[in-house]
């Protein structure tokens, strides 16, 4: 506990003991603390550990609550984590209902990495820098096989930078009633994000850079809403205007091989002294929201439900680059941001959204129901035609760059019809109908109709028994391949490529629940299915300009199938009067099959050569698993046991690879795994006063080819381009953790 | 001029198909007084109060002294606490004066809600609890599934914030969606899991117009409250990502990083099969020798700004 936690907790117990002091006779005032002493011990420092939590060292406040109970007014205090730094607090004060406030504060932090080191300085907000001599050294000794040769005697200079952010959140809500039905509510609150983040940067496509970027993002988010309710009716009429701020416009980093500008290569980042890219800018979003719910005649509920947001953000442009050797190349000083189509982005866009539905039960027997819903996304932006691009800095690129507003349009009519067919047994079927109209994809519009048949059955309080059936078939049509290839161009998309969100697709799947309640036993079972089988649909899969044959297939690629399967059960039983056991399994894969064409063989062709196919299929397997034990020992002692196993594999295999890369292997498979085991006592001292004394064992074990040994430098083994990448060391460590807590909880 | 009538039309499509939808039946009460009435209404009793409710039930009567609705009934409605028990129950002379007897015609006049269908039940609650924030409750999916206030609620044996019947939001979620207590625990140690967020962070469990009752106009909007960084809108706009986060992200728990839907770069190649890097085959050799095409940050090294671009170089999301 640092000097400033325990100032924040002394101010917080002084001001609860002020309003218990003031309090009158007829207050009734309840307090509780919690406070512990921990010993945690982690054999490596694995962010994992901690990522959105504190487990402190030593003496703690784990909680605070104040209650009271006023003639008048209610008012409560509930504070966590007191002395960590995920710590939080929520004062309400309620008076009758006819006003109330609530405030809080809640500090979240994200931690990803506590061992990773950086060569860069930050010596302006954004802005990284290497030691001079490292470029000065690189740009004297030009040439790929001496840079990496040499990268590895700086790497001893690298600092010690921990990757992890903070949310800072403050909230204020005040309401109350204006009048007998009509309430009026507004809030307010400020967050500030800070820290420091893996940023990946890259200067070639084969020289890799991540930046431990700093954080500094602010948002205000403010809302003012009425909302009148009678007897059948509800109008709801809302405000809300959030904005974000974040003080690092853009990031510029050193490269390491030159301290001078240059036209270079965009394969190995041999040109600019520095590269530059644009952050997440400032933005804001105005939201209003109207919604009404009405009682009509018949057994009939309406309801309406309509938004409006405009989303905008008006940055200031970067120049094309930050490298000043392009004069040449682009006819004009591309560091220069007079050169600009437009000073700033201009940008906005609009989402319309409007939902009515109506619902009857004008028969006890039959239930029925309407939905309408209408989503449009309009991009209104400034249209800008850029003069060329720069490839990461590095070389020029001369065709003209576009951006183009788009619009995109769901809309959705769907009813239902439920049986009442007896007490607790419901059956009923579902029907929607979307389509989509979009400006700015392959498939301008699809349509996709789904049919959903469920049976609920709960006839009593200890039987349940739900399941659903969905089929869906989503059409694509206006497939624009023209728009996408070319025979002539070198980066072209494949014309047999779906996309699979907007693909054509049948979808099947299944939902069922059975929970079993009774006395002393319960047993529940769960499972859902999902099959997604996605189709061709309208347009061409080859390329027209060329003739069907061996190097032009006429076949779909991109992902064909994917399934999500889950089980699991539950069980529960009371042992006896002071002995109670449960335990939980789920399982869940998730397979997909996906077709793939490389084209990366020179001359490049769009044309799909089938010696350069392959097929991929990934599967992820979870097995989550609970088991718990509760027993009361005597009336003042009670014992718990737990064990939790979160286990999940990945396998990514090749199963179909063309003659011209028939040699490749598949990737390792991937593994992540929680196991915590715990005890825990608690000693019933007193009526106020409780004692506990609890034991974790956490282990945490990874296996991820791409994140498990991360070096600070790699990428040395590829040939014949050498790999220079310097990245941060952020390895995923496996750990085990041991936590003795002692807990003292004190009511008074 | 042409966006504008679209939507009127729509609005009155919708409302004209509300109206007939009413009018053409020919039942006179509406949903919510029906059910009040089927629930509380017993003509013939009289009230008793509390404390003859507390002869036979005693230990029930004084944890409600303790509990949110018997303190703020009196606070919000004026009903004194004597009041209370009859309030949802109804009126109870018939069911006391059967002193005991289960077979006395008066035992069962009172509203026991276990036998109560999750209709009744709910509409129940409703008579007091209708307001904007449960406007969608009748005909929602919790509604329709028959499940009812008290499924989460539990107005004498409350264990968590809200009356709830477990100890948090998610807990009591998960009584019914094991499954997705499952993928929340994907991830080892998410927001959820440490309990700085629940279920109820994004969804609203009382019913909203949203599909999986979202707290939002859609799903990118609901992402867009935390994440105001993706928001944008940006110069070069990622489409898949302006349509629907979870075109990429599975926000429940994911076995890969950033919750992703599956590992890079063969997330990115189930649409980018391009001439060129994007469609060529990582294989085990790439990962021996930590490529940066499948190692680190893979496809996002050089694309980190894959949410959309702000920079002139930006169509490729590199800038």
């Amino acid at each position: 506990m640092n000097r400033r936690h325990a100032l924040h907790t002394v101010a917080g117990l002084l001001v609860s003991a002020a309003w218990t002091l003031s309090a009158s006779a007829e207050t009734k005032i309840a307090q509780e603390i919690e406070v512990g002493l921990q010993s945690v011990d982690l054999n490596n420092p694995e962010a994992k550990f901690q990522e959105y939590k504190d487990v402190p060292q030593g003496l703690f406040i784990e909680s605070y609550t104040l209650d009271v109970d006023a003639p008048k007014y209610d008012l409560s205090l509930d504070a966590k984590s007191i002395t960590e730094e995920d710590r939080s607090a929520t004062l309400s004060y309620d008076r009758g209902g006819k006003l109330w406030l609530n405030a809080g504060w809640d500090q979240t932090p994200h931690r990803w990495s506590e061992t990773s080191r950086t060569l860069f300085h930050e010596t302006d907000p954004g802005v990284y820098e290497l030691p001079d001599e490292i470029q000065d050294f690189f740009q004297t000794n030009t040439g790929d096989v001496n840079w990496w040769n040499n990268i590895d005697g700086y790497l001893d200079d690298a600092h010690e930078e921990k990757l992890a952010s903070r949310r800072d959140k403050a909230s204020l809500g005040l309401g109350g009633m204006i009048s007998d039905g009509l309430s009026l509510k507004v809030n307010f609150s400020h967050e500030k994000k800070s820290g420091r983040q893996l940023t990946p940067v890259a200067l070639g496509r084969n020289f890799a850079l991540e930046i431990a970027r700093e954080l500094d993002e602010t948002v205000y988010d403010s809302g003012v809403a009425l909302g009148y309710a009678t007897k059948g009716m509800d109008l709801g009429l809302s405000y809300g205007l959030n904005v974000y701020e974040n003080d690092t416009d853009s990031l510029t980093w050193d490269n390491f091989k030159r301290t001078t500008d240059q036209v270079g290569s965009s394969q190995t980042g041999t040109g600019s002294a520095q590269g530059r890219a644009a952050m997440t800018p400032d933005n804001l979003a105005h939201m209003a929201r109207l919604t009404a719910g009405l009682d009509l005649p018949g057994k009939t509920r309406f309801n309406a439900d309509i938004n409006y947001t405009r989303m905008e953000q008006n940055e200031k442009i970067l120049p094309y680059s930050i490298n000043t050797a392009f004069t040449t190349a682009a006819g004009f000083d591309a560091s220069n941001p007079a050169n600009l189509p437009s000073e700033r982005a201009e940008t906005n866009q609009t989402l319309w959204v409007q939902d009515y539905r109506v619902a009857n039960r004008a028969s006890r027997f039959l239930s029925v129901g309407l939905k309408a819903r209408w989503e449009q996304l309009g991009n209104h932006s400034k249209e800008m035609t850029f003069d060329g691009h720069t490839t990461l800095d590095q070389s020029w690129s001369t065709p003209d760059e576009s951006t183009h507003r788009f619009t995109y349009q769901k809309n959705t009519l769907g009813g239902y019809v439920d049986a009442n067919i007896m007490k607790g047994l419901i059956a009923g079927v579902d029907y929607d109908h979307e389509t989509i109209n979009r400006t700015h994809r392959e498939y301008r519009k699809t349509e996709e109709s789904t049919v959903v048949g469920r049976v609920n059955y709960s006839p009593n309080s200890w039987f349940n028994f739900r399941q659903k059936v969905t089929w869906a078939n989503r059409d694509a049509k206006g497939f624009e391949v023209s728009d996408f290839m070319s025979s002539t161009s070198t980066f072209s998309e494949n014309p047999g490529l779906r996309r699979y969100d907007i693909a054509a697709r049948v979808r099947k799947g299944e939902d069922l629940e059975i929970q079993f309640m009774k006395g002393p036993f319960s047993i529940g079972w769960n499972s859902a299915y999902i099959h997604d089988e996605y189709k061709p649909g309208e347009g061409n899969l080859y390329n027209p300009l060329v003739a069907i044959s061996a190097s032009n297939q006429n076949k779909q690629y991109g992902l064909l199938e994917n399934k999500v399967a889950n089980s699991g059960i539950d069980l529960g039983l009371e042992l006896a009067d002071n002995i109670g056991i449960f335990a939980s399994y789920q399982y869940s894969l998730v397979r997909g099959i996906q077709r793939q064409n490389q084209n990366n063989v020179s001359p490049y062709s769009v044309a799909q050569d089938t010696n350069e196919d392959y097929t991929v299929e990934t599967k992820e397997r979870y097995n989550t698993f609970g088991f718990g034990l509760d027993t009361r020992i005597t009336e003042k002692v009670n014992m718990s046991l737990g064990y939790d196993l979160a286990h999940s594999l990945g396998t990514i295999d090749y199963t179909s690879l063309g003659t011209t890369i028939g040699d490749k292997q598949s990737v390792p498979e991937t593994v992540s795994s929680k196991q915590d085991y715990k005890i825990r006592g608690e000693y019933k001292a007193t009526k106020t006063l409780s004692l506990s004394l609890g034991y974790l064992f956490e282990l945490y074990n990874v296996k991820d080819f791409a994140q498990d040994n991360v070096p600070l430098a790699t990428g040395e083994n590829i040939t014949p381009t050498p790999q220079t990448n310097i990245l941060l060391g952020d390895s995923s460590q496996d750990y085990k953790a041991h936590v003795v807590t002692l807990m003292a909880k004190y009511k008074f | 001029m042409k966006k504008l009538l679209t939507r009127i039309s729509h609005t009155i499509f919708s409302l004209s198909l509300a109206g007939a939808i009413g009018f053409a039946l020919s039942a006179n009460r509406s949903l919510s007084a029906e059910m009040g009435a089927s629930s509380m209404g017993q003509e013939k009793a009289e009230f008793v109060g509390a404390e003859t409710c507390a002869a036979c039930h005693q230990d029930e009567v004084e944890a409600f002294k303790g509990a949110k609705h018997g303190k703020a009934l009196l606070k919000s409605k004026g009903v004194e606490f004597t009041q209370s028990c009859e309030t949802c129950h109804g009126a109870g002379s018939l069911h006391s004066n059967a002193g005991g007897d289960k077979a006395a015609p008066g035992f069962a006049s009172l509203t026991i809600f276990k036998k109560l269908t999750p209709t009744e039940v709910s509409n129940a609650c409703l008579e007091c609890h209708k307001d904007s924030e449960r406007s969608h409750w009748s005909g929602g999916p919790h509604d329709r599934a028959n499940v009812s206030c008290t499924a989460c609620h539990s107005v004498h044996n409350a264990k968590g914030h809200g009356e709830l019947v477990k100890k948090n939001t998610s807990e009591t979620c998960y009584q019914c969606h094991k499954n997705v207590k499952g993928e929340m625990r994907r991830s080892a140690h998410m927001p959820v899991e440490e309990g700085k967020m629940d279920c109820s962070s994004c969804h609203d469990m009382h019913g909203t117009s949203t599909p999986k009752q979202l707290k939002a106009a859609n799903t990118n909007q609901l992402c867009y409250q935390c994440h105001q960084d993706k928001r944008g809108p940006f110069v070069w706009d990622h489409m898949p990502v302006r349509e629907n986060c979870s075109n990429c992200h599975h926000p429940h728990g994911s076995h890969y990083d950033k919750m992703l839907l599956a590992k890079q770069p063969f997330l990115c190649q189930k649409c980018h099969a391009y001439t060129r890097h994007p469609g060529t085959v990582r294989d085990a050799a790439d990962v021996t020798n930590q490529s940066s095409y499948i190692f680190g940050q893979s496809c996002y090294q050089c694309h980190s700004n894959i949410h959309g671009s702000n920079h002139p170089a930006g169509k490729a999301l590199t800038r």
